[in-house]
């Protein structure tokens, strides 16, 4: 699996954008890597709970998909310097203080990339 | 040689220079005649510059040990680099990556206590005072070489480099020693994340870009695939104000693995289109620096590739692997001819997008920039639709644009005789002389060139004329139509070229050659592989044009492989074998690292009493298990996911029917070690041979290990044959040996490919004169036809084939005596070209 370096990751992820919604929970990620076109989500983690793609959705210039439709014949084309918002419907793991966040995702290009983050609430 | 730079570009000798460079792995050539004819033919090609990585292993057997002679010998390399007139762009790692074994490290390296290759562990910087002890001392012996040579215009400390909180210590510790040794030249570092990691301590900022590596995909489909190139200016620009942003991997081919498409499936996936699409992005965004990688395909021979790749590395580069241009080293050299026309060192960003284009599409991009050299500008325009795009500028000029095209073309360029208001057609390449000047342009449908200023035209092209201005159209055209236009006494003179002809153009000291299809040998050799007429055009006080009927290649008569003789080439299966020159286990751990054996074959041997009813074994990569002389189990554990190495643990059944009822039994393993992992994804320090053995009741067995093959380490040209074939009587693994002789003939380029595509058996590895040049294996590769290099041919040769069929369904059993009967292996080769010296055309 394709680990991406801590000081990238931060990059990655939005700081300050983790919170509680009506939905559950999201946050927001930046593909500030490369044009990326992923063919799926496997999972979103949680403090240690994992959430699979069913309830996942990715909200990208307004338009928003499941995740569990994300596929090769169907990909989420993720441009450079686009923002995706990801939503974890009926989601109550978040914690006050430190949270933590895995993304793992397939790349076209690259396989399975796994997105590690935190963030204090 | 004085090299500056600022925002815009280097500048050698004070001359503001744009650098096109291509990349070669000499490793991968042995000999020096194979680099003279692939630097020939990039330089050929229009390049002025090449990049090569210095592979510390090849040179470095042991510690304190290297070797820089005979196929080893760079400074043989640098001189030819000189003689040509290439710049070099330097690149001695440590790692390279370069998908060989271990990214280039020494295996030696390996065996020191505590060491953390390139000062990193599971992703974090750890400093290892031993790995830059060693380091310390490669850099000691590469520099002063590098520093011999006065055509290094660029230097590469580490390569795609980095760890998780992106420490500086270890670049900056390299740049500080790299300058110690005297290193002149700028340095930089190749980002491989394209992130601007590291540009605060070297000279030049670089990154790599491949925007179509997973081959699977059509990149024709994926249109956005381009972005971090159609952004690099506005991301990247700014990483190094005072220096120009440097491509240092732009993408011209992709490597194939085990398991893969085949090249030729590659070959075409990308086509003419993709190198023409990223390298003219790229100057699109006004850099200066690239460099295609890779500029010639190579063979990874002996120990070379890393475990993910076959012999063949070919890359679908400009050059194949066997030294013949592809496609796109055409595409290539008509994209160098026209920046070797028109310096396009300095430019800046005017317009883009709908400031430019009135009808802009989705997948279509437009820029405008003014060239602060020749006084003009510059459209670069690229369709990425399906469809040819017609395009309505703002100006009112008109252009089209075929599928998955780019082009760079002119606004208000003045030449001598006139100037170009605009052209939809590009232009190919330029000679002068004097106040002439003879502009070669590609004719394209669909388009027009719009020439004004100038005093008299001359032409029986159908142009619409008025009194300054002509305009010219594509559909009027035919190959090698010309008109020339005058003002002032200076002329312009335009020939259009279709695009067969201008792939059959050369540019060479100001003179045109139309008719060959390859030059090499220093650029003073024409390749011809079927006979056409020649015509030279020489632009001095007059234009002088010459024509040469060349006939076709004589018939080439292919070397015959004949009386094969075969042999039982694994005596070490045989119970009872000698095995007192052999090691015990080191800390009764099997893998190779700790036993310190890095040979492709790795043998184990040990005694147990008593029954077991079952094994299990982890091993990298391909092997088989012997109970008392017989094969009991194979299996190949060559397994990747994305890139990343799986461990496959596998346990089975032992049959009763091989175990000795009473007395000692005996097991023998042979794995195969089909190289470290490159280091890219996954960690260098992967284990290889038998990593972990159990057996059910578990038993004390001691272990005795020993590395290679015997017919391999006996030398192949003493002992052979006879005195294998007495020494066993196992049948696991064959030598197949034939004997042929060879004369090389200086008038004909004709590559010759050992033909393995009608073979009874499964898997084999191929050995000219006892250098291993090729891995065949029927089920995880596509490779049957493997590259005899040139610098290992000789007048007599022996080709050695150690056949390993570990399927035993495939045992070589059947028909062993006589080989010939059902063994069909010949020589071919690609296509022979007839060597005509370059000055019997002029």
């Amino acid at each position: 699996m394709n680990v991406l370096p801590s000081f990238i990751l931060k990059k990655i992820y939005q700081k300050g954008s983790l919170k509680k919604t009506r939905e559950g929970v999201s946050f927001k990620l930046k593909n500030i890597l490369g044009p990326g076109i992923v063919t799926g989500i496997n999972f979103i983690k949680i403090n240690n709970k994992i959430y699979n793609s069913s309830v996942i959705k990715i909200i990208k210039s307004g338009a928003s998909t499941v995740a569990e439709q994300i596929s090769s014949d169907n990909p989420l084309i993720f441009k450079l310097n686009e923002d995706v918002t990801c939503v974890i419907q009926n989601c109550l793991g978040l914690q006050e203080g430190l949270n933590k966040i895995m993304v793992e995702l397939i790349s076209k290009d690259v396989g399975k990339v796994s997105v590690s983050v935190s963030e204090v609430l | 040689m004085l090299i500056n730079y600022d925002k815009y570009s280097l500048s050698i000798d004070n001359q503001r220079t744009l650098i096109k460079s291509a990349a070669i792995h000499y490793f991968r050539m042995p000999g020096h005649d194979i680099w003279r004819d692939r630097l020939s033919k990039l330089k050929a090609a229009g390049y002025n510059a090449v990049d090569i990585y210095f592979c510390w292993r090849y040179h470095s057997p042991e510690p304190g040990k290297y070797d820089f002679t005979g196929i080893r010998d760079i400074r043989a390399l640098l001189d030819i680099t000189a003689e040509l007139g290439l710049y070099v762009i330097a690149r001695p790692g440590p790692y390279i990556n370069a998908e060989v074994s271990l990214g280039g490290l020494p295996f030696w390296l390996l065996n020191m206590p505590n060491i953390n290759l390139r000062n990193k562990k599971d992703g974090d910087f750890a400093y290892s005072e031993i790995f830059m002890k060693y380091l310390r001392e490669w850099y000691s012996r590469i520099i002063p070489i590098l520093n011999e040579y006065h055509n290094i215009i660029a230097f590469q400390i580490e390569n795609e480099y980095y760890t998780n909180e992106a420490e500086p210590d270890y670049i900056q510790e390299l740049y500080d020693l790299a300058r110690s040794m005297g290193i002149k030249a700028p340095i930089f570092h190749n980002d491989v994340l394209g992130f601007g990691l590291y540009s605060d301590i070297v000279n030049i900022y670089a990154f790599d870009n491949y925007p179509s590596i997973n081959m699977s995909f059509d990149w024709r489909e994926f249109p956005d695939s381009f972005g971090v190139l159609d952004h690099a200016e506005e991301n990247l620009g700014d990483c190094k104000e005072d220096a120009p942003l440097y491509l240092a991997e732009l993408q011209s081919g992709w490597y194939d693995k085990w398991n893969g498409l085949g090249y030729d499936y590659i070959r075409k996936l990308f086509g003419r289109e993709h190198i023409n699409i990223v390298t003219k992005t790229v100057l699109s965004q006004g850099i200066t620096m690239f460099n295609h990688y890779m500029g010639c395909g190579g063979t990874s021979w002996n120990q070379i590739p890393s475990s993910e790749v076959y012999t063949s590395y070919d890359f679908a580069a400009l050059v194949t692997e066997p030294g013949i241009p592809g496609e796109s080293y055409y595409k290539a050299k008509e994209i160098n001819y026209f920046l070797n026309a028109f310096n396009l060192s300095s430019t800046d960003l005017i317009a883009e997008g709908s400031d430019i284009v009135i009808t802009e599409t989705e997948n279509t991009f437009a820029r405008l920039r003014q060239d602060n050299l020749n006084g003009c500008k510059w459209l670069f325009i690229r369709n990425l639709n399906k469809e040819s795009m017609n395009f309505k500028l703002e100006n009112g000029d008109k252009l089209s644009i075929k599928p998955f095209d780019m082009k760079i073309l002119p606004v208000d360029l003045d030449l001598k005789g006139c100037k170009m208001d605009f052209s939809g057609m590009s232009v190919f390449a330029r000679t002068e002389y004097n106040d002439k000047e003879i502009l070669l342009m590609l004719i394209e449908e669909n388009n027009e060139v719009k020439l004004s200023g100038f005093d008299s035209i001359k032409t029986d092209l159908a142009a619409k004329k008025t009194d300054n201005l002509a305009i010219i159209s594509g559909e009027d055209l035919k190959n090698l139509d010309c008109c020339e236009l005058i003002k002032n006494n200076k002329s312009t003179k335009i020939i259009f070229l279709d695009r067969d002809t201008s792939d059959k153009t050369w540019v060479v000291d100001n003179k045109i050659i139309v008719g060959p299809d390859l030059l090499t040998d220093k650029l003073e050799k024409a390749g011809f592989c079927k006979h056409r007429e020649s015509k030279t055009i020489s632009i001095n006080r007059e234009i002088e044009v010459n024509t040469h009927k060349v006939s076709d290649p004589e018939k080439i008569e292919l070397p015959q492989l004949q009386n094969p003789q075969c042999f039982r080439a694994s005596p070490e299966i045989d119970p009872a074998y000698d095995t007192s020159s052999w090691n015990f286990l080191k800390e009764e751990k099997f893998d190779c690292i700790t036993n310190e054996i890095y040979d492709d074959y790795i043998w184990y041997k040990g005694i147990f009493s008593g029954h077991i009813q079952e094994i299990e074994i982890n091993a990298k990569h391909c092997y088989s298990i012997y109970l008392n002389g017989r094969q009991i189990f194979h299996f190949d554990c060559l397994v990747y996911q994305e890139g990343c190495e799986i461990p496959e643990k596998i346990t089975f059944n032992v049959d009763k029917k091989f175990l000795r009822e009473k007395g000692p039994n005996e097991l023998t393993i042979l794995v195969q070690n089909l190289g470290f992992d490159r280091g890219f994804q996954n960690e260098l320090r992967t284990p290889r041979g038998v990593i972990s053995f159990k057996t059910f009741p578990e038993k004390k067995i001691e272990w005795k290990i020993r590395g290679g093959l015997t017919p391999v380490i006996e030398e192949w040209t003493e002992s052979l044959a006879e005195n294998l074939e007495e020494a066993s009587d196992n049948s696991y693994l064959k030598l197949l040996y034939f004997i042929f002789e060879y004369e090389k003939n200086s008038n004909i380029y004709n590559p010759l490919l050992l033909d393995l595509s009608d073979v009874p058996f499964e898997k084999a590895d191929i050995f000219l004169n006892g250098n291993m040049i090729g891995r065949y294996w029927k089920e995880k590769s596509p490779q049957v036809y493997f590259y005899l290099p040139d610098g290992f041919l000789d007048n007599k040769n022996i080709i050695s084939l150690v056949i390993w069929d570990i399927k035993s369904e495939n045992l070589f059993e059947k028909g062993y005596e006589t080989p010939k009967n059902y063994v069909k292996i010949k020589i071919g080769n690609v296509k022979p070209f007839k060597l005509i010296p370059l000055k019997e055309l002029i």
